[in-house]
C-alpha cells in the first residue's frame, strides 16, 4: 500500500515539471519585451533595457529562467502582480480558498446526487425512469454551465426572488454557483455508474448473491456498487478537473471572487504574473487531486490492497 | 414411497433476444423424491441450466420469460411466489453451487462474511453465533485453518478452494435442496473427484436431495440415483441410474453413451461422437429437436412431436422410434 | 443461426458478442444508426443547423450587425421573431449568423487538433520505443491540465479574436485523439495482415498508410463527433469570459455575457442565445451517443 503510495508519488513528479514548464513556455512565448510582460515596467525611451533585463536575469538562457521560476515557485513566490505590486501568491490566497470552497461543494453535490440517481437506473434499468435518467444527463452534459447559471438566477432570483443573483455573502450564495456547476458532473457521474453498475449486475457472484435469498437493494449496495466504484471513482477525479475548469464561468456568472475571476480579470489587464500563478495553482491542484483519486482506487480494491501481504 | 420434495410440470422458458425468440426450455416435466440424487444431463445449450435457474426465478427477466408451467415445491407452486416468498426459498430451503468458482464469489468482501450473510439472511442467530457457525462451516467443507481463512479474500483461494466455499454458503442454512449447476466443470479432475467425494459425504451428514447438472454422464453414474437427459429444451429421457445404463432408449442418449471412454477396456476403443450439430434453436419446435441427427428416425417422427412415454418403472422416454441400445463394439 | 450457450449469463454475453460482429459489418451499422432514437434525433438537429449556418439570409432578412437604437431590447414579435438585443439588433439573425461562427469554430477546431492527434497517434503507436514516449509524454501533459483552463492559457498569451481561438481549442484537442489513435493502432499492428505487410517488404510509411490507416480512422470520427460539442462550448465559453471572439462579431457565447446585464428586463435574450447554443450541442452529443452504441455497444462511456 505504502508503496503503491510512493511510487504514485514519484509519477506525478514528471507530470508536475512538465505542467509548470508547459505554462512557463506558454506565457513566455508572449509577444513583446518580457520586462514589460512580467515586471510591467513602463518603459520610456531612454530606459536601459539592458541593464534592467541583466537585472532580472531575463538576459539568461530560457532553460535557466525556467529553473529559477521553478525554484522560487516551490519556496512560493510566484512573482508580483503588476496591478497591485503585491506578492500574486498572497493576492490569489483568498481567490483560492473561494474557489475551493465552490468546488467541493459541486463536486459533493455531484457525487451525492449523480450517484444516486446512477443508482437508481441501474435498479430500475430499462424502465421509464431509466430513460427519463438518460434524457436528462444528456440534457445535463450538452447545457452551457454558464447558461444554466442564467437560467437559475433569472428563475431563483429574479423571478422568485428566493436567492441572491450572485456575490459573496452567507451560504445562501453559495446555493446557485455550486448547484450549477455541478450539473454536468452529475449527468456524467450518473451515467457511468448506472453502466459500470450493469455491468456488475451481469457477473456471476450476484447470482450467488441472488441465490442466498438476499434482497434487491442489499446486493445492490453490499455486492453491486462496491465492485462498480471504480470507474466511477476514475470519473469523479476527472469531473474535479472539469469542474475546476468549470469555476472560472461559473464564477463570472455569479460573481464569485475566486481564482476563476482573478484569472479572468488578470488577462484582460494583462497581468502576466498572475495569470502564471493562477493557471500553475489549477495545475497543480489538478494533479494532486488525479494523484488522490488513484491512491482511493488502490486502497478500496482489496485484490491490490493485498497484494503484498500475499 | 418418500414424499415428493419437487415436481415440475410442463416448464417453459423463453429469450427475447434482438435476433428473435429463443426457445430454451420446452415444457419441461420431473420431479424429485425427498432423499433422491437427480442428474440432469446434457450438451451445453440444450436448456438444463435454465430450468433449474427458471424455478427460482434467477435467469434475467428480461430478456428471459418464464412463460408456463409450474414448480411445486413441497406442494406450493414456487412460479406464483412473489419475490419476496422466493427469497426465503433460494439459499434457505433451497442451496445453489454454480459452475464457475472463480467468479461466483464476490472478490471484495471476505469469505467469512460471504459464508455469514446467508446465515444472517435466513437465521435469527447473532454476528458471533454466525462468524462461529462460519468456522464449523468451512471445516465441514474441507477447508484448513478456517479460522485464519475466514478473513481472507476470494483471490487468495484456488479454484477448487473457492467451490468449497460456495458449497459452505449453498449449505449454511441447512437447505432441503441442494441444486449443483455443473460445479465441477471449470475444475481440474483431482479436484473434480474431490468435490464430488465432499458433496456425497455433506449428502449423507445433511440428508439432502439433490440436484447435480453436468454434461459428465460418468459423473452422473457415481452420484445420483435418477437421470434425466435433457436435449434442445426438452427432456428425452427419464430413468432410475441403473435402467438408463443398461437399456437406454433415446437415440440421444445412447449417442452420448457410446461417446463415454470406458476406462480400464480396451484402449483403442474409438469414442463415437454424434453427427450435426445442435438444433437452431430460435425455432418454435415441432418435431423432435434431434431429427436431424438421428440414425433411428422413423415416418411418425417426421409428423408429430414426441411426447414422454412410459417404457418400464419409472422409465420415460420421448421418441417415437423403438430403438434398443445395440451393445458396445459390435457394429463401430 | 446457430445458437449454443451453456446457461443464462453466458446466453447474455452471446448475444453481446453477436451484436460486436455483427457492428463490425458496415451496411449493417449503418442501417442501426439510421434504427437508433439517439442519432436521428441528433442528425436532424445537425442538418437545421447546417442549413441555417449555410444560408442564414434566407431564413431573416435583417443585418445581425446593423443597429436600430430606438427598437431596442423589444420582446419576440412577428416582426422580430426573438426580439431585438440592446442596441436594437434582430435577435433571430444574430443567432443564424451566431450559428456559422460556432459550427465553423468547431470544425475547424476539431478538424485540426484532430488530424495533428491522429497523425502523432499513428507515428507513436506503430513506431514505439523513443517516439512513443515522447509524444505521449507530451500529451500527458497537455492533459494534465483541465481544456478550458488550457484553452484560457493560450489565449493569455496569443490574445483574444477568432483565429486564437481557432488554435487554442486545436491544441486542446490534439492529446485526445493522439491517446485514441494510438490505442487503435496498437490493436491492429499485431494483426496478421500487417505483420505479413511488413515482412514482406513493405517500408513503414506504405504499411502505416495502406495497412494501418485503413483500420483505425473509424474511431477518432466518432470521437470527433463527441469532440465537437466540447469544442463549441469551449469557443463559446471563452467568448463568454470577454476572452474569445469580439464584439459585436454575432457570437453566442459573447451574446450570452452580453444579455447577463438585461436578465431582468429582457430575459428573452439570453433564453435564445443559450437555447440555440445548448440545442446544437445536443444535437452532437446525441448523434455520438447513438454513434456510440451502433459501433461499440459495449463501450462504457
Amino acid at each position: 500500500m505504502l508503496r503503491i503510495i510512493v511510487n504514485r508519488l514519484l509519477l506525478a513528479i514528471p507530470v508536475l515539471v512538465g505542467v509548470t514548464l508547459l505554462v512557463f513556455l506558454i506565457l513566455h512565448s508572449v509577444p513583446g519585451d518580457p520586462v514589460a510582460t512580467f515586471y510591467g515596467m513602463d518603459l520610456a525611451p531612454g530606459d536601459d533595457l539592458e541593464a534592467m533585463r541583466n537585472e532580472l536575469g531575463l538576459d539568461r538562457p530560457l532553460s535557466a529562467q525556467y529553473l529559477d521560476f521553478l525554484w522560487q515557485a516551490v519556496q512560493g513566490d510566484l512573482g508580483n502582480s503588476i496591478k497591485t505590486r503585491r506578492p500574486v501568491l498572497q493576492d490569489l490566497s483568498q481567490g483560492v480558498v473561494n474557489t475551493a470552497q465552490l468546488a467541493m461543494a459541486s463536486i459533493f453535490i455531484a457525487i451525492v446526487v449523480g450517484m444516486s440517481l446512477g443508482i437508481l437506473a441501474a435498479y430500475k434499468a430499462y424502465s421509464i425512469w431509466d430513460n427519463i435518467s438518460l434524457s436528462v444527463s444528456l440534457f445535463g452534459i450538452s447545457l452551457p454551465v454558464f447558461w444554466i447559471g442564467l437560467l437559475l438566477i433569472w428563475l431563483m432570483s429574479v423571478k422568485l426572488a428566493l436567492l441572491p443573483s450572485g456575490g459573496k455573502g452567507d451560504w445562501r450564495n453559495l446555493i446557485l454557483p455550486a448547484l450549477t456547476l455541478s450539473l454536468a458532473s452529475i449527468a456524467v457521474i450518473s451515467r457511468v455508474t448506472r453502466a459500470s453498475l450493469l455491468e456488475i449486475l451481469n457477473e456471476d457472484y450476484i447470482r450467488t448473491a441472488r441465490s442466498k435469498g438476499l434482497s434487491g437493494l442489499v446486493i445492490m449496495l453490499r455486492h453491486t456498487l462496491p465492485n462498480g466504484i471504480f470507474p466511477v471513482i476514475t470519473v469523479v477525479g476527472l469531473q474535479f478537473g472539469y469542474l475546476l475548469a468549470g469555476t472560472v464561468l461559473v464564477e463570472t456568472v455569479f460573481s464569485w471572487p475566486g481564482l476563476g475571476r482573478y484569472l479572468v480579470d488578470a488577462i484582460k489587464f494583462r497581468d502576466y504574473p498572475v495569470v502564471q500563478g493562477g493557471v500553475l495553482i489549477v495545475a497543480v491542484v489538478f494533479v494532486v487531486i488525479n494523484l488522490l483519486v488513484d491512491i482511493l482506487y488502490y486502497a478500496l480494491n482489496p485484490r491490490l490492497r493485498t497484494a503484498e501481504r500475499g | 414411497m418418500s414424499s415428493r420434495i419437487l415436481e415440475v410440470n410442463d416448464l417453459v422458458t423463453r429469450f427475447h433476444t434482438q435476433d428473435g425468440t429463443v426457445h430454451a426450455v420446452n415444457g419441461v416435466s420431473f420431479y424429485l423424491n425427498e432423499g433422491d440424487t437427480l442428474g440432469i444431463v446434457g450438451e451445453s445449450g440444450c436448456g438444463k441450466s435454465v430450468t433449474v435457474l427458471s424455478i427460482l426465478r434467477l435467469i434475467p427477466e428480461p430478456p428471459a420469460e418464464v412463460a408456463r408451467g409450474e414448480a411445486l415445491f413441497d406442494g406450493q407452486d414456487l412460479l406464483r411466489f412473489s419475490e419476496r416468498e422466493l427469497r426465503k426459498v433460494r439459499g434457505g430451503k433451497i442451496g445453489l453451487i454454480f459452475q464457475d468458482p472463480m467468479t461466483s464469489l464476490n472478490p471484495v468482501h471476505t469469505i467469512g462474511s460471504q459464508v455469514s450473510e446467508v446465515m444472517r439472511e435466513h437465521l435469527d442467530i447473532s454476528r458471533e453465533q454466525a462468524n462461529r457457525r462460519v468456522l464449523e462451516l468451512l471445516d465441514t467443507v474441507g477447508i484448513p485453518d478456517a479460522a485464519q481463512r475466514a478473513r481472507d479474500f476470494p483471490h487468495q483461494f484456488s479454484g477448487g478452494m473457492r467451490q468449497r466455499v460456495m458449497i459452505a454458503i449453498a449449505l449454511a442454512c441447512n437447505p432441503r435442496l441442494l441444486i449443483a449447476d455443473e460445479p465441477t466443470t471449470a475444475l481440474d479432475v483431482t479436484i473434480q473427484a474431490q468435490i464430488i467425494e465432499q458433496v456425497k459425504s455433506l449428502r449423507e451428514q445433511f440428508g439432502m436431495t439433490v440436484i447435480w447438472i453436468t454434461h459428465d454422464l460418468g459423473i452422473v453414474a457415481g452420484l445420483a440415483n435418477r437421470v434425466i437427459v435433457m436435449y434442445a429444451g426438452f427432456v428425452v429421457e427419464h430413468a432410475a441410474v441403473a435402467d438408463l445404463y443398461a437399456d437406454p432408449r433415446h437415440p440421444y442418449t445412447i449417442g452420448l453413451l457410446q461417446s463415454l471412454p470406458n476406462l480400464g477396456e480396451d484402449e483403442d476403443e474409438r469414442l463415437v461422437s454424434i453427427d450435426g450439430r445442435p438444433p437452431d434453436m430460435l425455432q418454435e419446435p415441432s418435431l423432435c429437436q434431434f431429427l436431424p441427427r438421428c440414425r433411428y428416425a422413423i415416418e411418425r417422427c417426421r409428423e408429430e412431436l414426441p411426447i414422454l412415454r412410459e417404457v418400464g418403472d419409472g422409465h420415460q422416454v420421448a421418441c417415437w422410434s423403438d430403438v434398443r441400445f445395440e451393445p458396445q463394439g459390435q457394429d463401430l | 443461426m446457430r445458437y449454443q450457450a451453456t446457461d443464462s449469463v453466458a446466453l447474455g454475453n452471446q448475444l453481446q458478442q453477436d451484436e460486436v460482429e455483427f457492428a463490425s459489418n458496415r451496411r449493417r451499422a449503418l442501417r442501426r444508426l439510421f434504427r437508433n432514437r439517439m442519432s436521428v434525433l441528433g442528425l436532424v438537429i445537425i442538418f437545421i443547423y447546417l442549413f441555417a449556418a449555410a444560408f442564414p439570409g434566407l431564413l431573416s432578412p435583417y443585418d445581425p450587425i446593423k443597429q436600430e437604437l430606438e427598437n431596442r431590447l423589444q420582446p419576440p414579435s412577428a416582426k422580430n421573431l426573438m426580439g431585438t438585443d440592446e442596441f436594437g439588433r434582430d435577435v433571430f439573425a444574430r443567432v443564424l449568423y451566431g450559428a456559422r461562427l460556432s459550427i465553423m469554430v468547431g470544425l475547424l477546431a476539431v478538424a485540426s487538433g484532430g488530424s495533428i492527434g491522429f497523425v502523432i497517434g499513428m507515428l507513436a503507436g506503430y513506431f514505439g520505443g523513443t517516439v512513443d514516449s515522447v509524444f505521449m509524454r507530451a500529451m500527458d501533459i497537455l492533459l494534465s491540465l483541465p481544456g478550458l483552463i488550457l484553452a484560457i492559457a493560450i489565449i493569455a498569451a496569443l490574445g483574444t479574436g477568432l483565429t486564437n481561438v481557432l488554435i487554442a481549442i486545436g491544441i486542446y484537442n490534439i492529446p485526445q485523439f493522439a491517446r485514441m489513435t494510438r490505442s487503435t493502432v496498437l490493436a491492429v499492428k499485431d494483426e496478421d495482415y500487417v505483420l505479413a505487410a511488413r515482412t514482406s517488404g513493405n517500408n513503414s510509411w506504405g504499411v502505416l498508410v495502406h495497412h494501418i490507416f485503413p483500420n483505425v480512422w473509424s474511431a477518432p470520427l466518432i470521437l470527433a463527433t463527441l469532440r465537437f460539442s466540447t469544442a463549441i462550448l469551449i469557443g463559446a465559453g471563452l467568448s463568454f469570459l470577454g476572452l474569445g471572439v469580439n464584439p459585436p462579431t454575432p457570437e453566442w457565447g459573447a451574446m450570452l455575457a452580453a444579455s447577463r446585464g438585461y436578465l431582468r428586463v429582457a430575459p428573452h435574450l439570453a433564453f435564445a442565445y443559450g437555447l440555440v447554443l445548448s440545442v446544437l450541442v445536443l444535437g452532437f452529443n446525441a448523434l455520438g451517443e447513438g454513434l456510440r452504441d451502433v459501433f461499440d455497444p459495449r463501450a462504457v462511456r
